[in-house]
């Protein structure tokens, strides 16, 4: 006899696939800060750069830099590299 | 026999509660006299979810909700059963609506797909929703040409091809909006529970 429990949790690991699918899952607290840091920082000016968003969002460097290397990947960020120094990136929302 | 209550009372909570919102709710949605059929059938997204995760079991419990559905909780409009009543014509009729999902898995196994490596030669996982949007179309055709067939068989109704289709898409879109609902409601409530989890 099947278990009713694991049997409920194929149904939730459906509407989750469906959320993954969507790319509606939420992201998590430092996430959304940076990236209202970002859109707040568009708001105001247009170029956006990634000492910007540590002093809006008052998080570490490594943080800002690890999330944003993940809302790269999740395509809701691009980081597009400055002519002038290599060593700058402009950030952009995609939405 | 605990199984088997636990995944009857689930069924006929979820197809009780997604067809009362229909009857409140969706069933004027598109509404076309002359061709009856609902443009979106709520209740189907229960038929898909819990037969496939229950199997038969589901079956006589969304039987046992359109009949207390039916008897009541419907008032006024009654255009949408057979007899104005729950009748016998409307058992059968409520019998083959609710194993239409069945009778799609049956025939997927048949074709050598299933749920399980003994039955078919691929395996269909619940919890894919392509797999599942696959079970959707098909019950839904099945529901609207075989449902169909029987409701004109058992009645003295003329049913029109154009309330065949009506019925397929309902069923279809039905789903998908019950579907979409749930997961925008689980990406609410995963929000909820972090924000919880970060205040104490």
């Amino acid at each position: 006899m099947n278990s009713f429990k694991k049997d409920l949790m194929e149904a939730i690991a459906l509407v989750s696939n469906i959320e993954n699918k969507l790319k509606i899952s939420s992201l998590n607290g430092n996430e959304k800060i940076i990236f209202y840091s970002i859109l707040i920082k568009e708001r105001n000016d247009d170029n956006c750069i990634i000492s910007d968003v540590i002093r809006v969002s008052k998080l570490s460097r490594s943080t800002v830099f690890k999330t944003l290397k993940k809302l790269e990947s999740l395509s809701l960020v691009s980081l597009i590299q400055s002519n002038e120094d290599k060593r700058e990136f402009s950030i952009k929302v995609n939405i | 026999m605990k199984y088997f209550l636990q995944a009857f009372a689930f069924t006929f909570f979820m197809y009780f509660g997604l067809w009362i919102m229909w009857v409140h709710f969706a069933i004027d949605i598109a509404l076309n006299s002359e061709y009856p059929g609902s443009l979106v059938y709520l209740p189907h997204a229960a038929r898909v979810i819990c037969t496939c995760i229950f199997g038969w079991v589901a079956i006589p419990a969304m039987v046992v909700a359109d009949f207390i559905g039916i008897s009541f909780f419907v008032h006024g409009n009654t255009d949408f059963l057979l007899t104005g009543n729950f009748s016998f014509e409307e058992l059968i009729n409520s019998t083959v609506a609710n194993s239409s999902v069945f009778l799609s898995l049956i025939l997927l196994k048949l074709s050598g797909l299933s749920f399980n490596y003994e039955h078919g030669s691929l395996l269909l996982r619940k919890s894919n929703y392509q797999h599942i949007f696959l079970i959707t179309v098909l019950s839904a055709f099945i529901n609207g040409l075989f449902g169909n067939f029987i409701r004109q068989g058992i009645s003295d109704l003329d049913i029109h091809m154009y309330t065949v289709l009506r019925f397929t898409v309902g069923d279809i879109l039905g789903t998908l909006a019950v579907l979409l609902v749930c997961t925008i409601m689980l990406s609410a409530y995963k929000d909820l529970f972090n924000k919880s989890n970060k205040d104490y």
